[in-house]
């Protein structure tokens, strides 16, 4: 499954390919975590989350894989590709939010979407009720401080 | 020759060095920045700064005989304002179509009221120290100093201005001297009068209201936290509706009299997936877990260790839930 994605991040998997690794990937939720990370990724500045504590014990169980370094050449091309893909990724996403959900041929993937940021506007409602009650700094000051800053971050991006 | 170098280094040292306050005093003083927050007329404009970005504010503060007029502008970003007029806030946001935010009414509780033996643990859990003079935007303040003495809260540092005992610069500290957020005015006038035409909106655009944040106080729901860290009380219990859910949340609010940690309990919804993990933002930690049937969420300006071991411990009638 793992070479599968780091195909179709090289832009080496066929259509069907693809497909098939996507609906796999839905099915044990793979797609929602690939999302939360491309979303936290890309926005380096917003709310720093790791919405998964197990994550990193995960990892730590994974075996670590030797493998021979690659030429520097090959290692170039590579990353050329990569970045290829990322942008045409990139690309693919913002088209998905711009067609209306009728007219798009994966409307799974923009309820996707709407989700991530369901959860993040959920994270600022309970910031806001638990700032009412923030009394440090003189209380009010902060307060308002901390609103402000808050949902200016929510459309900075 | 030896001994008046070591003189002048003792008194170069008594000179620098941050002298203890007395319990009460420390509490005469944090009431007095609470009360100048609300009773002070001022303008001025400053800079808050957090996970390595600064943001400028402007803000205008108008009390008179009707109460407090206040308005805040953003001066980076999108143009937007708050506009605060005794206690009811309205949000003028041209840039979004709808709130993602909406409150009534500021609670202006300040420091919320210390019950006697609090003053004790006060001073159990932070280190209450003057740490001399410095003038700040063009004022003369005092320093307090509040150092933690254990794991789990940060560090204080407050500017005060030595007439009026408007906070003029807060920051929060991490360890040893690691700022982790703070805020500071870099141009302020205190007193005087303000153009009532400055407390007006200026933007046309006023955000529509999403819901109301109807909330029943006092309320017992029997949840509690079992492992509390040093010196936290209970101060608030309520029941609360959030935008896009038809269930009430429970809201409890823990205090050591100079943070506050919030606590809200909902029933899982059948079908979504629970939420579990930590997040940050500034000096706030965020803790989120499913327990049992319920999801349980921890919010405060206190270390990630402090969210999480009263995350951990939220019992039911006595009965834990993990």
């Amino acid at each position: 499954m793992r070479e599968q994605i780091s195909l179709l991040m090289d832009g080496e998997l066929d259509g069907d390919a693809s497909a098939q690794l996507v609906s796999g990937m839905k099915e044990q939720d793979d797609w929602h975590l690939y999302h939360l990370i491309g979303d936290a990724m890309r926005d380096p500045e917003g709310f720093r989350a790791d919405l998964d504590l197990d994550c990193s014990r995960a990892i730590s169980l994974e075996p670590t894989v030797l493998a021979p370094q690659k030429s520097k050449l090959h290692h170039a091309k590579l990353y050329a590709l990569s970045a290829a893909a990322s942008f045409a990724a990139v690309l693919a996403v913002g088209w998905v939010v711009l067609q209306s959900p009728q007219d798009s041929p994966v409307p799974k993937q923009v309820a996707q979407v709407v989700r991530l940021n369901v959860i993040k506007s959920k994270l600022d409602d309970y910031l806001a009720a638990h700032q009412e009650f923030s009394p440090e700094s003189g209380g009010i000051m902060t307060s308002n401080i901390r609103t402000v800053s808050d949902t200016y971050q929510e459309n900075g991006r | 020759m030896r001994l008046v170098v070591f003189l002048l280094l003792v008194a170069t040292r008594a000179a620098f060095a941050a002298t203890p306050l007395q319990p009460q005093d420390s509490i005469d003083l944090l009431k007095k920045i609470s009360a100048a927050a609300y009773q002070v007329t001022y303008q001025g404009t400053f800079i808050f700064q957090r996970d390595g970005r600064i943001e400028s504010t402007r803000i205008y503060h108008l009390v008179d005989q009707n109460g407090e007029h206040e308005k805040l502008v953003r001066l980076d970003g999108p143009a937007r304002e708050i506009i605060c007029d005794d206690g009811q806030m309205t949000f003028y946001y041209p840039d979004q179509k709808s709130m993602t935010m909406e409150r009534h009414a500021v609670a202006r509780r300040g420091f919320p009221a210390l019950l006697p033996d609090q003053l004790q643990t006060l001073s159990d859990n932070y280190l209450l120290e003057d740490d001399g003079r410095e003038r700040l935007a063009g004022y003369d303040s005092r320093i307090l100093l509040l150092t933690p003495k254990d794991g789990f809260r940060y560090g204080h540092k407050l500017w005060i201005d030595s007439a009026t005992n408007l906070l003029l610069k807060a920051a929060m500290i991490s360890g040893e001297n690691d700022i982790i957020e703070q805020f500071a005015f870099t141009y302020v006038k205190i007193g005087g009068n303000i153009d009532r035409n400055l407390l007006k909106p200026s933007l046309p655009v006023k955000a529509p209201r999403l819901q109301s944040d109807p909330r029943q106080d006092s309320f017992q729901s029997g949840w509690g936290v079992e492992n509390l860290p040093p010196g936290f009380r209970k101060i608030a219990e309520m029941k609360r509706m959030f935008r896009g859910k038809n269930y009430p949340v429970t809201h409890l609010v823990y205090s050591d009299g100079i943070v506050a940690v919030s606590v809200f309990i909902e029933p899982l919804t059948p079908g979504t997936r629970p939420m579990q993990g930590v997040a940050s933002r500034g000096a706030v930690n965020l803790y989120v877990h499913p327990a049992d049937q319920y999801q349980i969420t921890v919010v405060g300006e206190t270390p990630e260790i402090t969210v999480r071991q009263i995350g951990d411990s939220v019992v039911h009638n006595g009965k834990s839930h993990d």
